[in-house]
């Protein structure tokens, strides 16, 4: 007669509990839940198995969390917001582009990875096309929970959108990312500073949150 | 979760080979209740994924070497050489995200001097959901330099040779849509403004978190 067990048969076709037990084991552990990966054929998972991507919303920050990342992006803002130093909303050294204008969310341990787009428009002649400042710059720089993250060096007059692409390392922590801007003279940055005029126009800023 | 019954046997005890039997065929045929809470995180790896389970889609549309001008005020698809149009054709659900990256190369653009600080030009990305071509989002990606040069500001303006990179993340929410393309588009900011294009590259990525 076949038998499944390994260990001898007695007399009397008796055989001893123990074996019987430990060898039964394997097979009743696994249907019983303790699974493991070889248990599990590669590529068995499909997304279908993975569970459902959640919708995350804070201040004007969307996302979109799921199982190895999650995305986020501030709503796209198409104001135009005009700096002038001589009413304070600007002042010399960096300054937020705006109080609210924040991307903000709860990463998981690994790396975030996005960019700003922003369209920032310095004018070197004034309405009457007289020059007043070709060498007045403009600059651009990315915060996450106050540190810098990117910056876009000095940027000419004239109008430009800036995709300013930030990469770093993150805990399982939450995370405030904001733009800051700056305006000084090329020639010569302690002077001329306020003038002329600094704007920002369209603006967004996205990123991926990809972890285990 | 309720536990797979073995023939109950005391330890120390014995059992015929015969139960023995009984009890090993229950277990070569039984279907365990295999649940979500089986699949303990640790125990699946990448290799346990199937390759599009993250990356459900992937295109990209180069022009090399041939060039463009640009004149009109309306959005019009850059296609000088190649469209930089990234068909889809695929369905996008609830919670995915398209990330779109472009690339643009601006050998010459002219304006008259009385908009130099003005946008020279501006691009949107299009694609069409099955009614034509509508703009993804309402960014407008806009772009001037005033040079200096011997003409002095207040007449001609020039922009040359300068690479340009603009991006857009859009997150899915609600019915699938299945996009036929993405494009990108150019409109002039003045009728009086021209713009030629060389090198330019449009990236599509579809994500399922």
């Amino acid at each position: 007669m076949r038998t499944y067990t390994e260990a001898p048969v007695r007399p009397g076709n008796i055989i001893e509990a123990d074996t019987l037990n430990r060898e039964m084991a394997a097979f009743s552990s696994q249907l019983n839940g303790k699974l493991d990966a070889p248990t599990i054929p590669l590529e068995a998972i499909t997304a279908a198995h993975l569970v459902e991507p959640s919708d995350t919303t804070s201040g004007i920050t969307t996302g979109v969390v799921g199982a190895s990342s999650a995305f986020y992006r501030t709503e796209t803002r198409t104001s135009t917001i005009t700096y002038d130093a001589t009413d304070g909303t600007i002042v010399s050294g960096w300054n937020e582009v705006e109080v609210d204008f924040l991307l903000q969310f709860t990463a998981k341990a690994g790396m975030v990875l996005g960019s700003l787009v922003l369209c920032g428009q310095k004018m070197a002649t004034d309405a009457a096309s007289v020059e007043v400042g070709a060498d007045a710059v403009w600059e651009l720089r990315l915060l996450s929970n106050s540190q810098v993250i990117a910056q876009s060096g000095y940027i000419p007059v004239g109008t430009y959108t800036i995709d300013l692409p930030f990469c770093f390392p993150c805990g399982n922590e939450s995370i405030t990312i904001k733009a800051q801007i700056r305006q000084l003279n090329y020639i010569e940055p302690s002077l001329g500073w306020t003038h002329p005029e600094l704007s920002v126009k369209d603006r967004m800023i996205w990123c991926r949150n990809a972890y285990r | 979760m309720s536990a797979v019954e073995i023939t109950p046997v005391s330890p120390g005890g014995t059992t015929s080979a015969s139960a023995t039997n009984a009890a090993y065929s229950a277990l070569a045929t039984a279907s365990g209740a295999i649940a979500a809470d089986n699949l303990a995180r640790q125990s699946i790896t990448r290799a346990h994924l199937e390759d599009d389970t993250f990356l459900a889609f992937s295109g990209n549309s180069i022009n090399v070497s041939t060039t463009g001008t640009y004149t009109s005020t309306s959005y019009t698809l850059v296609s000088h050489g190649t469209d930089m149009d990234v068909p889809v054709g695929i369905a996008i659900e609830d919670g995915q995200v398209v990330r779109c990256h472009a690339n643009v190369f601006v050998t010459e653009g002219t304006q008259d001097g009385a908009d130099t600080d003005a946008a020279l030009f501006k691009f949107k990305f299009y694609w069409d959901l099955g009614a034509g071509y509508v703009a993804m989002d309402n960014i407008t990606y806009q772009y001037t330099y005033a040079v200096r040069d011997e003409t002095g500001l207040g007449t001609i303006s020039t922009y040359k040779n300068r690479r340009l990179g603009f991006s857009l993340l859009y997150i899915h929410s609600g019915a699938s849509v299945t996009p036929v393309s993405i494009q990108v588009r150019i409109a002039m900011g003045s009728a009086i403004n021209s713009v030629t294009l060389k090198q330019t590259g449009l990236s599509v990525l579809v994500f399922n978190p």
